[in-house]
């Protein structure tokens, strides 16, 4: 039990670095956000309460280094995983395409809150970048969600 | 008993005849050493020494009874081989830290800005910002506000918040930043902005304003944020507006080389209004 959630802290600090390594930019552009991707699969096979710590942990790392608002991240996960939680209520997590649809539900809320915060908070235009970022999650996490129901099976 | 003694008497001949016959053999060589001894010489394109079978065999032989010794020997010139690396890569560095220095120097003369080189250690991994962090701070007497470049004078951005050892910088990618710039050749004011697919754009550019393709844009007087004479980009693209064909609507590709992006200068003795 012990091992797991330190395999899961491990690879989570790996997923971390690999976002804020290669996905660091001056510029803007839209990427996948595998860090995302990783927090939805902890939320399906983890506690909610540790969950929430990845949760933290991840806002803090994100807001210190993107220069938003802070707290802008911590909010925003914290709802759309409030709302998966709501979610699990009507859905099977045990069944595949159940966890499909919540994980597609959970980025599309987290990319869209973003959008409406910013709009609301900094009066930026970024939509087009935004929307192509969750494009871009969703097919990552569909792509993620086959493979390892694949690796299972 | 006969037959027994005879071949005895062979077998003393012929070991006679191999003592002596080796005799004069290590003889010779020893007299002929100077010609039969190979130049050592280690030949680079075979990278392998030249010698004899001779000196090859007395060589391995040699190596045999000092193998501990030649094992030691080769780790040790492993390990130099490590330190002349590192100590190459010491030098690339301070080369490289040569070269920054003297485009300082070079702005220097040109604008008597005083500056402070520093090196962008971490960036926005959201990739909707255009935020950095730099390796110096308040204790070097960086603020909020200060411009920052890189050599030839381009245009990074601008110090937003400042700490002791760090400060952060939003650069001109930000979704907020406006300049003001002015076209090099024909002196047209406008304003540059990023759109919402993160590319430079012109706006309020005026009516039948001579901005051609290929025109290099610097930030004008009118800027609160940013120093006159600072290069944005250039002009890449221009194109009728798709809302109205009247309106040209020009494509801007900025200055700034992503892929070169690590140390950066800041200008320290004027920080713009705010």
């Amino acid at each position: 039990m012990m091992k797991r959630y330190i395999l899961n802290f491990l690879l989570f600090l790996l997923v971390i670095f690999f976002q804020t390594y290669f996905g660091m930019t001056i510029f803007l552009s839209s990427f996948l956000n595998i860090a995302l991707i990783f927090l939805i699969f902890t939320f399906f096979n983890f506690s909610p309460y540790y969950l929430f710590f990845l949760i933290f942990l991840t806002s803090i790392i994100f807001n210190t280094l993107s220069g938003f608002f802070w707290g802008t991240h911590l909010i925003i996960l914290v709802l759309c995983f409030g709302i998966s939680f709501l979610l699990i209520k009507f859905f099977e997590k045990s069944y595949f395409f159940s966890r499909l649809i919540i994980g597609s539900i959970i980025i599309s809320i987290y990319f869209l809150s973003f959008l409406i915060l910013n709009l609301i908070l900094k009066s930026s235009s970024l939509h087009f970048i935004v929307l192509q970022q969750l494009i871009f999650t969703l097919i990552g996490y569909i792509i993620f969600s086959f493979l390892t129901e694949k690796l299972k099976a | 008993m006969k037959t027994m003694k005879r071949k005895s008497f062979r077998s003393l001949l012929l070991l006679v005849i191999f003592i002596i016959t080796s005799i004069l053999l290590f003889q010779f060589y020893v007299s002929q050493e100077g010609l039969l001894k190979p130049n050592v010489v280690f030949a680079l394109s075979l990278g392998e020494p030249v010698g004899n079978y001779l000196t090859n065999l007395r060589g391995w032989i040699n190596d045999l009874f000092h193998f501990n010794d030649l094992r030691k020997k080769v780790d040790e010139i492993k390990l130099e081989n490590i330190n002349l690396i590192s100590r190459f890569q010491d030098f690339r560095k301070f080369q490289e830290e040569n070269r920054l220095l003297k485009e300082v120097l070079k702005i220097k003369n040109e604008t008597a800005w005083s500056l402070e080189m520093a090196e962008i250690v971490l960036m926005d991994p959201s990739g909707l910002s255009g935020s950095f962090w730099i390796n110096k701070g308040s204790e070097l007497g960086l603020a909020k506000g200060m411009n920052v470049i890189v050599e030839n004078k381009v245009l990074v951005g601008r110090l937003v918040e400042c700490f002791d050892h760090y400060c952060r910088g939003e650069s001109i990618f930000n979704p907020e930043t406006r300049i003001s710039v002015e076209d090099l050749r024909s002196s047209v004011l406008a304003v540059a902005e990023v759109d919402n697919k993160g590319n430079f754009r012109l706006k309020l550019v005026p009516y039948d304003s001579d901005i051609k393709i290929g025109d290099v844009l610097i930030t004008s007087a009118e800027n609160t944020n940013f120093l006159k004479g600072l290069l944005v980009a250039k002009v890449q693209k221009v194109g009728s507006s798709p809302d109205t064909s009247s309106v040209k609507e020009f494509v801007l590709e900025p200055l700034l080389n992503f892929s070169r992006l690590s140390s950066v200068f800041i200008i320290k003795d004027i920080v713009p209004r705010l």
